[in-house]
């Protein structure tokens, strides 16, 4: 996970934009594969995420000389990437894929139980984040799973940065409720056995 | 029934030592702390576990190995027509059937290829937190500060003998027939034989360039127009930027100050705050965030010598100017 820096991929970004080849391969082995999997959470399907991948790649060198003016590259990447994994979606929807697939299958206790080694919280937490409507959840795996910030996110989901603001908060309350509402549920059991 | 008690008072006990495990200053940047505000203090703590533990809940991923990475990129490469430098060689011989004229065709092919190679200048990059000295093929030496590009041709110093820099260079150039060409920024520096400073970063607003001379001295002047030239001469600096006609008349300076990069020391005199930040960026490879904004122009004046890390500075500069400052996942970020 050796993750480059912002800094580091504006640098990338300022010699693609003179054309320096070398750059766009060192940009692309950075990010490829985690764009890779983040469109794999929309399209479901490897062949189709590894072309939009390219396809964002392509075009980042095409335009590659406006590319100086972008504030974050990452997050354009990251936007190109997400509509086009939502068109195709849209394009080829059978109402079981995409997000509604992104979704977690629920946790039942005796699951938990079955499988001591997992970490129980975790499967819970996966669990609790499948639940949230989808634009909140996608602000929430954007900052969570790739690290983006909030302005970031803003831009990867053409809304305003007080909208992610709110969605991410949104999130956690959400979050919070279930991890209290588990835990008295876990210590009344306790309790009633005692 | 038994086993069911057990295994709920563990997941309980669990979570317990969880949340008392709290790290209160793991990951902080300015996003976490906004959010923190809209929770109430008893749930805070919780609330801020949670968002840290989910960076673990990412949905199993599929591996993607460097082959995969390696033939994906040669596909993009391909469909934009760019070179290939996976694979080495590539090609393949085609045996002893081609007959002289073909050879004599390839030959000169190669010939004119090797040439273009010759005329393809040669970059010098230095990575962020180390220095580089280069000896040039005339005997000149080129000592090069964190983050900074040289480049010339791969004729030096046969047809001319010209450098081109974006960052900070200490030059001792050997005298020759030849005048030694310095490009920075639209701005040119000639000189015969001296020692000399020039500190031109593209990266920074307004793009400055600062020439400084140790011994001898060298004209400066604007691109195509030698006509405005400045003469610099020993312990002088002269600055010039794009919105200026001709380079500042020459002013003394402190030589310890504007040479100090090269003995590791740290030191500027009424610079903007994000010119310094910068600067400490590329010496020490750390990001360095201004969320006050306001001070980006506030004017500091510092001189270390041999500072252990950016931090040292920070601290300094925070108490100065009245601002605070806190370890971010990638560097530092300075807030009010």
């Amino acid at each position: 996970m050796n993750n480059p820096t912002n800094n580091q991929i504006k640098k990338w970004v300022a010699e693609i934009s003179e054309s320096q080849q070398e750059a766009f391969g060192m940009l692309f082995r950075a990010l490829y594969p985690q764009l890779v999997q983040f469109s794999l959470r929309y399209t479901r399907n490897k062949a189709v995420a590894s072309d939009i991948t390219q396809d964002a790649f392509v075009t980042i060198w095409r335009k590659r000389r406006e590319m100086k003016q972008i504030d974050s590259p990452k997050a354009y990447l990251y936007r190109i990437v997400r509509n086009r994994s939502l068109n195709y979606i849209r394009d080829h929807s059978s109402r079981i894929m995409g997000l509604e697939a992104m979704k977690e299958p629920k946790v039942e206790m005796s699951d938990l139980e079955n499988n001591e080694q997992a970490d129980q919280q975790l499967q819970l937490l996966k669990q609790w984040i499948g639940e949230l409507p989808d634009r909140r959840r996608e602000a929430f795996e954007l900052s969570r799973f790739e690290g983006l910030d909030h302005d970031e996110i803003a831009e990867v989901m053409e809304i305003s940065p007080n909208t992610v603001n709110n969605h991410i908060v949104a999130a956690l309350d959400h979050l919070n409720e279930r991890h209290s509402e588990y835990r008295n549920e876990a210590n009344s059991k306790v309790q009633g056995y005692d | 029934m038994n086993a069911t008690v057990n295994t709920v008072t563990k997941q309980t006990l669990k979570y317990k030592v969880m949340t008392d495990n709290i790290k209160i200053d793991g990951d902080d940047n300015s996003d976490s702390r906004h959010i923190l505000k809209h929770f109430s203090e008893e749930h805070r703590a919780t609330v801020k576990h949670l968002y840290e533990k989910s960076r673990q809940a990412r949905p199993k991923q599929e591996h993607i190995g460097t082959d995969e990475v390696e033939t994906a990129l040669s596909k993009v490469r391909q469909r934009l027509n760019l070179k290939d430098d996976s694979q080495p060689g590539a090609g393949s011989s085609t045996g002893h059937a081609m007959d002289w004229k073909w050879m004599v065709a390839a030959a000169s092919v190669l010939i004119i290829l090797s040439a273009g190679f010759l005329f393809y200048p040669k970059t010098i990059e230095v990575p962020y937190g180390e220095t580089m000295t280069i000896e040039m093929s005339d005997g000149s030496e080129v000592e090069l500060n964190s983050g900074s590009k040289l480049q010339y041709s791969r004729l030096f110093p046969l047809i001319n003998r010209e450098v081109g820099l974006n960052g900070e260079a200490y030059f001792r150039v050997q005298e020759g027939s030849q005048p030694f060409i310095v490009r920075a920024n639209n701005s040119i520096v000639k000189v015969t034989g001296t020692r000399f400073n020039v500190r031109s970063w593209q990266e920074e607003s307004g793009t400055e360039t600062e020439v400084t001379v140790t011994d001898g001295s060298v004209q400066f002047y604007p691109e195509k127009k030698e006509s405005q030239s400045v003469a610099i001469g020993p312990g002088q600096i002269s600055r010039w930027a794009k919105n200026l006609k001709m380079p500042t008349s020459p002013d003394s300076v402190s030589l310890d100050h504007v040479l100090g990069w090269r003995n590791q020391s740290f030191a500027f005199s009424k610079k903007p705050l994000e010119v310094i930040l910068l600067e400490m960026e590329r010496r020490f490879d750390v990001t360095i965030t201004l969320e006050a904004k306001e001070y980006r122009s506030e004017k500091v004046t510092i001189h270390y010598v041999n500072p252990k890390d950016a931090e040292v500075i920070l601290k300094d500069i925070c108490r100065v100017k009245g601002l605070r400052y806190s370890a971010s996942s990638e560097g530092f970020r300075i807030y009010e």
